[in-house]
């Protein structure tokens, strides 16, 4: 007998990213599954992303809202709060998704009963698979290989391991996957199919002094060893530092947000 | 006459340190201000009592909505200023009877300053100072008072350096001031008052992780020379290792 079909949403936070837009709308259109929801959170863009989405309603069942938020994770917990669906998987609006991926995750999540999915996902020009490597070394991403477009979470375990937090700016996806991971119940089901493509363009030298110290973080929750963490953490510092000396205030995105 | 000043207040699930702080505000010598309070939603009578409070006290405005952090909820306060200047002022801190005439009188006084640095009170000893020449070492060495309480701020210096920052949730007040520090335009002034008494939550030691890295990418940020502020960073996280090694729970 098949396993009971689930239901699932496709998450994407946007922010004046309507030149981007097409494209995924396009890759969502193509899905060989056509049963999933769209849920758009947007920061109160003023390009034509509003308007994008309410057109992609023709195609799509979609949910949105639109209005100022505080950070990319402030907008996804928006989001989990929309959802109606068991399951849900991030795809930015510079990402891709393959065609059969929402096709494939319902599939494995519905066999498994899994409340992860991970995926391999195209990254750059790498092919990252999911469930490589160990947690001490590389936290989340030995078990998952992108948070967007690689991962399937069941909505229901936000309810046990809380939204995505406030303190970790580039990296409380990381936490949360871990805390629900830390938890022997928690299902993880690693897949062999790609997913799609996660863009990692425009990451700035900013955001990775941000990710490198939030993975640190992260990792001395996790971790019992933690002068092999701050090693870890020098030793990464320090590969890193070329780039920062490199670094402008005056270029950075955190300047952008003026009143 | 419209007041020259609001106090802004982040709330979330203080009951009893709202009721404080209104008080210390009620006993104000000077009653020309406006208070903010911003609240996240609250389930603890926070929000009835504020409610009942703006009701009755046409000065105070009250809102109140899920929000993502204090800065988010500051922000959210600046939006709805009114007045030329705002001071911050947190639930469990408390203001000295004479604070807002003594602000407002520095700011009736002629001059304009974007930020007026007062003296504050914290665990039992008087906290103050200006140190523009120390700024490599962290806007903590340069600003001896605290941001809450012990700062009048211009509501219009947002619109030339920006609100609070999302990239700081714990410390997007230093970056403010840094990068406020860093415009030649703005100008700083000492008052030498004590304001009233900022409360030094405890940190665990997660939060003093948190800070000690928010402290460094805002360096990082705003200094000049990097490769300084990493080994400033290297070695500050070697000195206090002890403490934050303690389990994380």
């Amino acid at each position: 007998m098949d396993p009971t079909p689930v239901s699932l949403s496709v998450v994407t936070v946007t922010y004046n990213c309507g030149k981007l837009l097409p494209k995924l709308i396009d890759s969502l259109r193509r899905q060989t599954d056509q049963n999933f929801n769209w849920v758009v959170v947007d920061g109160a863009s003023t390009d034509s992303t509003v308007s994008m989405i309410s057109q992609a309603q023709a195609w799509l069942r979609v949910t949105s809202v639109s209005e100022p938020d505080f950070g990319i994770y402030h907008a996804l917990n928006k989001a989990v709060g929309l959802l109606k669906t068991e399951y849900y998987v991030v795809v930015g609006a510079d990402d891709e998704l393959s065609h059969d991926a929402v096709a494939q995750y319902r599939a494995l999540a519905a066999e498994h009963n899994a409340d992860l999915v991970a995926a391999s996902v195209q990254i750059g020009h790498q092919l990252v698979r999911a469930g490589q490597g160990r947690q001490w070394l590389r936290g989340g991403n030995a078990h998952v290989a992108s948070h967007a477009v690689g991962t399937l979470i069941r909505t229901e375990l936000h309810r046990r391991f809380g939204l995505y937090s406030n303190r970790f700016v580039n990296c409380a996806d990381m936490l949360f996957v871990l805390s629900a991971l830390a938890d022997p119940r928690t299902r993880l089901v690693i897949a062999e199919f790609t997913a799609g493509r996660f863009c990692i363009d425009g990451v700035s030298s900013v955001d990775r002094v941000c990710s490198l110290s939030d993975f640190f973080r992260i990792q001395l929750r996790f971790d019992r060893h933690p002068l092999l963490q701050l090693l870890l953490f020098v030793l990464r510092l320090s590969r890193l530092v070329p780039s920062l000396l490199r670094l402008r205030a005056s270029k950075d995105r955190v300047s952008a947000s003026v009143a | 006459m419209l007041p020259s000043l609001s106090v802004i207040t982040a709330t979330y699930n203080c009951v009893s340190l709202v009721q404080r702080l209104a008080k210390s505000l009620q006993s104000q010598t000077c009653k020309e201000f406006h208070w903010i309070v911003v609240d996240g939603a609250s389930t603890d009578g926070t929000r009835e009592f504020l409610l009942a409070f703006s009701a009755d006290n046409p000065w105070c405005s009250f809102q109140s909505e899920p929000d993502f952090g204090i800065y988010d909820a500051l922000n959210k306060g600046i939006v709805s200023l009114k007045t030329p200047y705002y001071v911050v002022a947190g639930a469990d801190d408390q203001f000295s009877a004479d604070a807002i005439e003594r602000y407002r009188a520095i700011v009736c006084g002629g001059t304009a300053p974007d930020v007026v640095l007062a003296r504050v009170m914290i665990a039992g000893r008087v906290h103050g100072g200006f140190h523009p020449h120390r700024a490599w070492l962290g806007h903590q060495k340069v600003f001896g008072g605290s941001h809450s309480v012990g700062m009048l701020i211009r509501s219009d210096l947002h619109r030339k350096i920006g609100r609070y920052s999302n990239r700081f949730p714990m410390l997007a007040d230093g970056y403010f001031l840094k990068r406020a520090l860093g415009h030649s335009e703005v100008r700083f002034m000492q008052a030498d008052f004590v304001a009233g008494e900022f409360a030094l939550g405890g940190l665990s030691s997660s939060g003093k992780l948190q800070s000690l890295a928010e402290g460094w990418q805002i360096q990082m940020l705003t200094e000049r020379f990097k490769l300084l502020q990493v080994m400033l960073f290297v070695v500050k996280l070697c000195l206090r290792l002890p403490a934050l090694l303690k389990p994380h729970a």
